[in-house]
């Protein structure tokens, strides 16, 4: 299990997190979702070990992330949004390079993911493309058999048949002691696939639920006419997409990019929303 | 229970990755210094007209191969292990699963003995073929007038000079370790510090720090010297002189293992 407690984090001056907690469990997809420069890459960081905590704790089966213990390594891996890698290796020779280290690696998994999404193992990555140079990465680190897994926005630079293969990779990869984080902007390319949803905003978590429980607590409807308390309404053909707190007790399907306005546009509300039940711990 | 801090079999693990990292990352480079000694050779070969010009060995033992090899442990951590204080480049390395104390090892191993004893190897056998050559400036064997071997190699020109100070030969040691592992550990400690042109940096940086300690040592040298004209009059051969250069020489181990340290702390504190 992941665990922030109480974390403040700055770069220099400016304050990104201010006494953040939360918990990542096990058979979990999270979406991790914000707008641009909220700390979500910052927040995956800080998970993977790479930066330290100003304040408070981050834990990783109870081992101080930042410590960078082999035993938490060989449990996460963390793939950034932009993969740098060397020119000269291909994806078999960097998987097989690092797959010493991670007793779970699995080599045939591997084989059949670069497979499944169509790229050369033995290709280098200088004649792949950026698209091909991610593929490659997701199908090593899901082959290298961590518990944790961290993925910053992974579905940059996919093109769409590769964006629906992975979102079935992942589901099928997901087990009761594997837990997934994704980072992205890209609200739709990972919609049915993440459950629960964490909404990051200036130095604090609007939101942190599961998709049953914001289902009970949001309804999203599609009306011919335009509600002005709505929490978030937006035109669509044939009407409009409204968010309203779910007073009918009705529960409807999520949409996860209106959710996401909504919670932008009315934060305080949003937060007493859900605190009156405390967010994903009460799944 | 898994050991944290140091494991001999991930630690295994980890030196036959570095070893295969060498070849692509710095094998040309290493190539090339091997080499350097090359171009001497031709200069020699085309410029000098008289046929009996030898390149003695006791000048390529000291420049040619040692020359080398001290590059080598310069040059080693810029190249092996440069995107390992790197923000994003770096991932890679802080997130493979060894320890911190683990990775600095065997930065040390790789860096400072390995590739170093590498060149001075391919040195030799470079410097061997050349001398098999019948002709060009090396007349002799490398080993013919050897460190070992002969009576005025530059061992015993080096241990005649300390002697005459009255120092034991193996001060002479200490001074060619303490000087090794001061120039790797400059460098190594640099390639944790600067992110690009680790070497050039470095070089400026030493060339500024020299300049500086000049400007302001040499007034107050000169001002004492010409205060106390005699001052070197009580130093010749005595104990005092024997402390000297022993402090000295132990003041730079200690800066060096003080480089080393400040290394270590810098790659485990690390952030990307």
């Amino acid at each position: 299990m992941i665990e922030i407690k109480n974390l403040d984090f700055s770069y220099r001056q400016i304050p990104v997190f201010h006494d953040i907690s939360t918990t990542f469990r096990e058979g979990c997809i999270y979406g991790l979702l914000g707008e641009n420069g909220v700390g979500k890459t910052t927040l995956l960081k800080i998970i993977s070990g790479l930066l330290p905590p100003s304040a408070g704790t981050c834990t990783v089966d109870g081992l101080r992330s930042f410590d960078r213990n082999p035993e938490m390594l060989q449990q996460l891996v963390f793939l950034p949004d932009e993969v740098i890698l060397p020119d000269r290796a291909t994806p078999e020779s960097y998987v097989l390079e690092c797959a010493p280290f991670y007793p779970r690696f699995d080599e045939s998994l591997f084989r059949r993911l670069m497979r499944e999404l169509e790229v050369d193992e033995k290709r280098r990555f200088k004649e792949m493309s950026a698209g091909q140079r991610k593929k490659s990465m997701i199908a090593a680190i899901l082959s290298l058999g961590t518990k944790y897994v961290l993925l910053d926005e992974p579905t940059n630079g996919l093109d769409i048949p590769s964006k629906s293969e992975f979102r079935r990779i992942v589901s099928s990869f997901l087990r009761e002691d594997v837990t997934i984080i994704i980072s992205t902007h890209q609200v739709k390319d990972v919609e049915n696939l993440i459950d629960p949803i964490l909404i990051l905003s200036k130095e604090e978590v609007l939101l942190d639920a599961g998709m049953a429980e914001i289902s009970q607590k949001i309804s999203f409807t599609c009306d011919a006419e335009r509600d002005e308390s709505a929490l978030y309404s937006e035109q669509v053909p044939g009407g409009w997409l409204q968010v309203r707190p779910n007073s009918g007790g009705e529960e409807t399907p999520v949409n996860i990019e209106a959710l996401f306005n909504a919670v932008l546009k009315n934060k305080n509300l949003v937060k007493q929303l859900f605190e009156q039940k405390g967010g994903n711990d009460e799944q | 229970m898994m050991n944290n801090s140091f494991d001999w079999n991930r630690f295994g693990k980890l030196l036959r990755r570095d070893f295969r990292a060498i070849w692509p990352n710095f094998g040309l480079t290493m190539l090339i210094i091997c080499m350097l000694p090359l171009f001497a050779w031709l200069f020699c070969l085309v410029v000098v007209s008289d046929p009996e010009f030898d390149i003695e060995p006791e000048l390529r033992w000291a420049l040619f191969i040692w020359g080398c090899t001290v590059f080598t442990a310069m040059m080693a951590p810029s190249r092996l292990y440069k995107t390992s204080n790197l923000p994003n480049r770096g991932i890679h390395f802080a997130m493979l699963p060894a320890s911190k104390r683990e990775k600095f090892w065997s930065m040390i191993f790789y860096c400072m003995l390995v590739c170093p004893a590498m060149v001075f190897v391919g040195g030799v056998l470079f410097d061997c073929l050349l001398s098999a050559l019948p002709f060009g400036p090396y007349k002799q064997w490398l080993f013919e007038t050897s460190l070992l071997f002969d009576g005025k190699n530059m061992w015993q020109v080096m241990s005649n000079t300390f002697m005459e100070l009255g120092m034991p030969v193996a001060y002479g040691v200490f001074v060619v370790l303490v000087s090794y592992m001061f120039s790797s550990s400059v460098f190594f400690f640099t390639a944790t510090l600067f992110r690009k042109h680790k070497v050039l940096l470095t070089l400026i940086s030493l060339w500024l720090l020299n300049f500086v300690l000049t400007m302001f040592t040499m007034p107050i040298f000169t001002n004492f010297i010409e205060n106390h004209p005699d001052f070197f009059d009580h130093f010749s051969n005595g104990p005092v002189v024997h402390g000297l250069l022993w402090g000295y020489m132990i003041f730079i181990a200690a800066v060096s293992l003080l480089l080393l340290w400040w290394s270590g702390r810098r790659l485990r504190n690390m952030k990307y």
